[in-house]
């Protein structure tokens, strides 16, 4: 790898600390929320409350160096709670326009389902083209940004479940789960961390986080290993219990992934096992299961896809 | 993509050809011609789509031939016009438009042609031929299934080869099937047919009789006479004994059995040879001089001869021991008035002559070399064509036309000796002979036959070669056996010589010994080069070479990572008692999950040359062999 990615050295930093010191178990999920970040994309968290979301995405932005900002999502959320809006200044006779919380370089939405459509969607519309009009006027959001969702899958009640389409511009999508037994009863007996969270200190600047988005983009993707994607999406596409596979848009993403997770290994070159890391989280949940099927989990079924495709060995 | 019609055509024509061609010596003069015409007619007709001879004609055609030779068939002669037909019909539906039927008919009729060919011949080129045969005749007829579907139709490359493959299966089987029935069914040594009326060898190659002047020519071919397995000897100790002539009676020397005379060979260089001789030789022969001979119930005469006890119907084969260069001398009585005796008439120039040598001679040693001085000094030259047909042929060669074969060079020598009073005899056999480097046989083909001397001397029986006192002896006699066959005969031979000894001459205690033989010589194999005379061996050596040709084949196809590859699993599964790896497992993947440091190193090395922009160097496949060699030496782990 070449030395003056000073930005790849803090990355790992980052995860090494964060998975080390605050938050222990937590380490794929949060390798896969750097992932996110360096593909430039966003991450959606499906767990029930109470596994951390909301400290990991703290912890994230403190370790990251990122301004937060935090939307807790509820069915009377109105679109400019998120983007903002401008207030009318007496003294200086015009209206000034307050940036909501959209306006941070890491976003925390909770409950992102509990919201109305309207509002899911101008949260979303910011998500993919990174800038925000509000009375005419276009805002540029902050530069890295990125929005860390989460929804509760058990809890229906009251709930506008994310549409396939608004759930295709999430990069990744992940669960938590619970950590490990000794682990949790580690956490129990200490209470939990979000004071200590205060003392994490950055580890990297928001240039360095852009430098190595810049370096993702240049990691070697083979021939043979670009195949393989459009094997895994041409099998979930002819898989039976699946309506519609992985989009062309799915595969792209799955290739940047891959490209960020290889970045994360030190290497500048994708190999097959960055690929089988992302697939599942990048491209569950673009699965359309046909409806008898419903029921089934989407990562099983993509993990059966992917593992019934042979590894392009040469 | 190729028209079917087309192939069918080819295939046609080469399945009548394939099935004629072990045939056709033996076809009438007539049919002989008829056939290359109908080929010809038949090509030209399929190109041009316009054929001379239309289907209600051929149809005629084949009627009246047909009669013609069923007038000719009686018991006596059954095959003959059997096989000129079978022919004939071959020809003339090779020559009209074919309908599918027709191309049935024709790969039917050739496989009847080749195995009408059986009762004439059995050459070596059957198998080959049937073999071919086979495979072209399933070929057509798979063809033929789609033909009958749709005339017009054309097959794509791909189809082509699932074609043959399908079609390759049947002769594959049939073949396996073929090897097992040779063991099992009764098989003829003989051609079932011509055995009976001997083909046409007899007019030349060795005779019983030697009548100089008889015939202008001795053309004599290159047919077989017999071979010799044995090492190489010397050229001029090339002599095969095979009958002793010591009776002259109006220019014909014939043979008597001598009764009272005893003889003793001694010195000279021992030599063991093993003889095939084809069928229905009535004379054994040997190198001179035999010392005794095995593998066969013989009689012996005391003049050396040796014959078969009862004609052999089959090709067979005997051994000898023999003495090369050795003296013979007579031991005790011996009737010296049979080979003194003189015929009722004797020219009388050569008595004159024979008579002027015994007065300048005091020894019958010194009347040898007075009469050799004697051919040298009339110019003798070796011929054996344009010779004057005259009553006295002897008279005519040694003083006028001065040009003769080995019969004239022996009779007249053996003739003067006696005139001069030293007791003489002609032995007949051949002279020379071609070794076989690859089968270490001697060939000796007819018209290497020969005619020498041996004449009584002090008790000893000395061997004189007249012809070689022929001006051109050197340029013609030695040089016939000098004269290299073409390598494509001696190959030829080489493979007709084991054909013989492994199929045509087989039987099962035969087999049974070449067995227990190979076995043997396996069991204490040295490497000394006349083992591999063993025709066992060479088989385990052509089969042994072929596999692994074909493994080195199929390894060198794959590229350099496959093989790196193979390596890997083959060496993580041996050691980790793996039965199998999944294809969608990656390398590091299956290296993580086994957390084996080697295979961690092979795996990224590998990673990051088969997937980065990197080209692989020396040194990469120098260190992941390497890694390999290590993988390869950890023992599998419990």
């Amino acid at each position: 790898m070449t030395p003056e990615l000073a930005g790849q050295a803090n990355l790992l930093k980052v995860i090494d600390t964060l998975a080390s010191r605050y938050l222990q178990g937590k380490i794929r999920v949060l390798r896969l929320a750097v992932i996110a970040l360096l593909a430039e994309g966003h991450l959606l968290l499906e767990d029930i409350p109470g596994l951390g979301k909301t400290t990991l995405a703290l912890a994230l932005s403190r370790a990251l160096g990122l301004s937060f900002g935090r939307i807790q999502c509820t069915s009377d959320l109105l679109p400019s709670d998120i983007t903002g809006l401008s207030v009318y200044n007496r003294e200086e006779n015009n209206f000034r326009f307050i940036q909501g919380p959209v306006f941070n370089q890491l976003l925390l939405a909770d409950e992102v389902n509990r919201a109305m459509p309207k509002t899911q969607s101008a949260m979303l519309e910011a998500m993919e083209e990174k800038r925000v009009t509000v009375e005419g006027k276009t805002y540029l959001l902050p530069e890295p940004f990125m929005v860390i969702a989460t929804q509760n899958p058990t809890d229906q009640t009251g709930t506008y479940p994310l549409p396939e389409s608004q759930l295709d511009r999430f990069l990744i999508t992940s669960d938590i789960g619970y950590p490990p037994e000794e682990l949790e009863k580690a956490i129990i007996s200490k209470g939990g961390i979000r004071d200590q969270l205060d003392d994490i200190q950055p580890l990297i600047t928001s240039e360095e986080i852009l430098a190595a988005r810049r370096a993702v983009r240049e990691v070697h993707i083979s021939d043979s290993l670009v195949d393989y994607i459009f094997r895994i999406a041409k099998g979930t596409r002819a898989h039976p219990y699946v309506l519609s596979g992985i989009s062309t848009r799915g595969a792209i993403y799955m290739a940047t992934a891959a490209r960020a997770a290889a970045f994360l290994q030190r290497r500048d070159y994708v190999i097959p096992e960055d690929i089988k890391l992302v697939a599942v989280p990048v491209g569950a949940h673009r699965l359309i299961l046909s409806p008898q099927h419903e029921t089934l989990r989407k990562q099983e079924i993509l993990q059966s896809v992917v593992e019934n495709i042979s590894v392009p060995m040469l | 993509m190729i028209k079917v019609k087309s192939t069918l055509e080819l295939l046609a024509l080469l399945c009548g050809l394939l099935g004629v061609m072990p045939l056709y010596l033996y076809l009438d003069p007539a049919v002989q011609v008829l056939l290359p015409l109908a080929f010809i007619l038949g090509i030209i007709g399929a190109k041009s789509d316009h054929y001379l001879v239309g289907p209600k004609l051929a149809t005629v055609i084949s009627f009246i031939l047909f009669g013609l030779y069923l007038v000719q068939l009686n018991l006596a002669n059954v095959v003959s016009p059997v096989v000129n037909i079978l022919a004939l019909l071959l020809a003339i539906r090779l020559l009209t438009e074919k309908s599918g039927r027709n191309y049935l008919q024709i790969f039917m009729l050739s496989i009847f042609c080749l195995a009408a060919s059986t009762l004439l011949t059995l050459h070596v080129a059957f198998f080959p031929i049937l073999v071919v045969l086979i495979f072209l005749v399933t070929t057509g007829l798979v063809l033929l299934t789609f033909y009958n579907q749709d005339p017009g139709m054309r097959l794509g490359k791909r189809q082509r080869r699932a074609l043959l493959g399908t079609a390759a299966i049947l002769p594959l089987g049939s073949l396996t099937l073929m090897i097992f029935f040779f063991f099992l069914l009764p098989r003829t040594q003989f051609p079932l047919w011509n055995f009976l009326n001997p083909g046409t060898t007899a007019e030349s190659g060795f005779n019983e009789k030697v009548s100089p002047g008889i015939f202008a020519n001795n053309a004599a071919s290159r047919n077989l006479a017999f071979r010799a397995a044995c090492e190489q000897l010397p050229v001029d100790s090339l002599y095969w004994r095979g009958t002793v002539l010591n009776r002259l009676e109006d220019n014909v020397w014939t043979r008597v059995e001598p009764r009272y005379e005893s003889s003793r060979i001694t010195g000279g260089r021992q030599v063991n040879c093993t003889i095939f001789l084809p069928s229905g030789s009535r004379y054994l022969f040997t190198p001179d001089r035999p010392l005794d001979l095995q593998g066969l119930r013989t009689q012996k005469d005391k003049d050396l001869v040796y014959k078969p006890y009862r004609p052999q119907k089959k090709d067979f084969s005997y051994e000898v021991r023999s003495s090369l260069n050795s003296s013979l001398e007579v031991n005790g009585r011996i009737n010296r008035s049979i080979y003194l005796a003189l015929p009722r008439r004797v020219p009388e120039s050569i008595r004159q002559a024979a008579e002027e040598i015994a007065g300048q001679s005091d020894s019958p040693q010194s009347t040898i070399t007075l009469l050799e001085d004697f051919f040298r000094r009339q110019n003798l030259t070796y011929s054996t064509s344009n010779l004057p047909v005259t009553a006295n042929p002897l008279e005519e060669f040694l003083f006028n036309d001065k040009r003769g074969y080995c019969e004239y060079f022996a009779s007249s020598f053996a003739l003067m000796l006696r005139l001069a009073g030293v007791p003489s005899r002609l032995v007949g056999g051949y002279h020379g002979g071609e070794y076989n480097q690859l089968g270490g046989y001697y060939l000796v083909t007819d018209e290497m036959a020969h005619v020498w001397v041996e004449a009584l001397v002090d008790d000893e029986w000395l061997r004189i070669d007249p012809s070689r006192l022929a001006t051109n002896a050197e340029t013609t006699l030695l040089a016939r056996s000098r004269r290299p066959l073409p390598l494509m005969t001696r190959v030829g031979d080489f493979i007709s010589y084991y054909w013989t000894q492994a199929v045509i001459t087989y039987d099962m205690q035969k087999q049974f010994s070449t067995i227990r033989d190979t076995a043997k010589t396996l069991k204490d194999f040295k490497v000394e080069p006349q083992r591999f005379k063993q025709p066992a061996l060479y088989v385990v050596a052509l089969v042994a070479i072929l596999l692994i040709f074909r493994t080195l084949h199929g390894y060198r196809k794959l590229s350099l990572q496959e093989k790196l590859l193979n390596r890997f699993h083959r060496a993580v599964r041996k050691r980790y008692k793996l039965n199998e790896i999944p294809e969608s497992t990656g390398l590091l993947e299956l290296a993580n999950r086994l957390d084996d440091d080697d295979c961690r190193r092979f795996a990224e090395l590998y990673a990051e040359l088969a997937y980065s922009r990197l080209e692989w160097t020396e040194a990469d496949k120098k260190q992941l062999q390497e890694i390999l060699k290590r993988l390869e030496q950890h023992k599998p782990k419990d």
